[in-house]
């Protein structure tokens, strides 16, 4: 076990967000597929991360760390976006630049507008799969624990994600090179 | 796209955190531990809920309550004349009060909402929506913002206030937002949302309460809907400026700020509905009304043109008898107010 846990249980939060920095890539990476909205994808994880430390006596390693973590963070996710399905309404200004400046990369090409419709066609269920599965490398089990979901839902899933992203990118897209 | 290259693209496509993120959140989880060493050590006080969703979220759903509503509720009944207005309270408490038509040459001036200052509370300031996105993107409000489960709702700013109390700095913060639209934009659906936000000087700001009123939900209203078009006029609201106000009714120390809008299907005579709505450090009182409260409407009643129409009645939630007093009878003058009438003496 990591020897930032018990002292994170001790009441050092130095040391527990010094362990959410190591997920927290992946945990973005997880809400952002469900929510796809930057301001919400940090409320989302705030509160995640304080459900976690609030519960963190709970822990008690059966999974992973980043496993319990995802859990949190996913169902968390989750029932924002149930929240906010009414509410999508981005009119604040300052809200629209963020959401421009923070969708991806500063060139904006075809390949990444074709890469957007693809992604954003997926349902939050799919993405998250695919986060799961493809980017985390959980097996469908560990990614069924995470969503409380069937392990065969899990690879029903990401086999459509991946048909719907096959159908709009092709086989052989390549997805544009990162700049800036 | 080759495995390798989804899976750069998927990581790539999360946005990184807004700029505080775990500055804010250490604190968060700093002060979620004292707290919990307080309670532990039982020196807890019973004070207020610090976490980000402690404050009070109360949705007002747009129902018909007029009546004796769930939990004894009391209607509180309003008929409008042109130079007395009586206010009776179901259950035997009956007030006369006395006012006037405003609009004309005498009419004095509306109120601005920084008239009621008290010394212990301050610094009322009216901020436009400018004032306000940068109020969000300085403080962060995302988090700690105006909504259920803590997020500010992107919409239309309406009205907002700051001033100053025993909470520290706050924001009274009125906004709409659109849910749907007819052909040509004007707004068929729309939700206002209050929230009212403490300690915004401080570390970690605290929603007080939020209120959400769905306006028109279902009804359009009042205007008649036929195969989907509207047929004899349009859903109208507004939140009126006159009536956003910050004073210290009790001398706590803590403001009660307070807000009202009515809607209606304009071109048409039909009845407002008229929200009033009072919070003061997380605790709301609501008086909910319906009838034809404007100057127009009371000359025309008083007339008779009106007559055989009902009167306008206010369901008081919670239960009047249950109101601080002087809460009620400041609501009262808000009435007054938000139609331009003389507030009784």
């Amino acid at each position: 076990m990591d020897e930032r846990l018990p002292r994170a249980r001790g009441g050092d939060v130095r040391a527990f967000t010094s362990l959410l920095r190591e997920h927290d890539a992946a945990m973005r990476a997880l809400v952002w597929s469900v929510v796809r909205d930057a301001w919400l994808m940090d409320d989302v994880l705030q509160t995640a991360y304080e459900k976690a430390w609030r519960n963190l006596e709970t822990f008690r390693g059966e999974a992973s760390f980043r496993t319990w973590l995802h859990r949190i963070c996913y169902t968390t996710a989750v029932d924002a976006l149930r929240q906010e399905a009414r509410r999508r309404h981005d009119r604040l200004a300052d809200h629209e630049d963020r959401a421009a400046a923070t969708s991806g990369p500063a060139t904006t090409t075809i390949r990444r507008l074709e890469w957007d419709r693809a992604w954003s066609g997926l349902s939050p269920d799919q993405r998250a799969a695919v986060v799961l599965v493809v980017v985390e490398g959980l097996s469908y089990e560990e990614a069924a624990r995470v969503c409380g979901s069937r392990p065969g839902t899990i690879a029903s899933r990401v086999g459509r994600a991946r048909e719907r992203l096959r159908a709009v990118l092709g086989e052989d897209a390549r997805p544009t090179e990162e700049q800036g | 796209m080759n495995e390798r290259e989804l899976r750069d693209r998927i990581r790539h496509d999360a946005p990184d955190h807004r700029p505080g993120f775990w500055e804010d959140l250490e604190r968060g989880l700093a002060d979620d531990r004292d707290a919990d060493l307080q309670i532990r050590a039982g020196a807890a006080d019973g004070g207020r809920d610090e976490r980000l969703d402690g404050g009070r979220d109360t949705r007002l759903d747009g129902e018909d309550t007029r009546g004796v509503g769930p939990g004894g509720h009391r209607t509180v009944w309003l008929a409008a004349a042109a130079a007395a207005v009586t206010v009776a309270i179901a259950g035997g408490l009956t007030l006369a009060l006395t006012g006037h038509h405003g609009g004309g040459a005498t009419a004095p001036p509306r109120p601005t909402g920084t008239a009621d200052v008290t010394p212990t509370v301050r610094d009322i300031q009216t901020l436009d929506p400018a004032d306000v996105a940068a109020l969000v993107r300085d403080r962060h409000l995302s988090v700690t913002g105006i909504a259920a489960g803590g997020r500010l709702v992107p919409g239309t700013v309406e009205e907002a206030r700051t001033w100053r109390d025993r909470n520290g700095e706050n924001l009274l913060v009125v906004l709409t937002t659109v849910e749907s639209t007819m052909t040509g934009g004007r707004p068929l659906y729309v939700t206002v949302h209050v929230g009212h936000v403490a300690n915004l000087d401080g570390p970690r700001p605290r929603v007080l309460s939020v209120i959400t009123d769905p306006l028109f939900r279902g009804a359009a209203g009042g205007c008649r809907i036929v195969n989907g078009r509207l047929e004899d006029g349009y859903p109208r609201f507004s939140v009126e400026d006159a009536t956003v106000g910050v004073t210290d009714l009790d001398g706590d120390g803590q403001a009660e700020a307070t807000v009202a809008w009515d809607s209606t299907c304009a071109t048409d005579v039909r009845p407002f509905s008229v929200m009033q709505v009072l919070t003061t450090d997380g605790r709301t009182y609501v008086l909910r009304g319906q009838g034809y409260p404007e100057p127009p409407f009371a000359a025309a009643k008083a007339r008779g043109a009106l007559a055989g129409l009902p009167e306008a009645s206010f369901t008081a939630e919670p239960a009047a008898n249950d109101w601080p007093a002087g809460y009620l009878t400041h609501m009262h003058d808000l009435f007054f107010r938000q139609f331009g009438l003389h507030p009784p003496p």
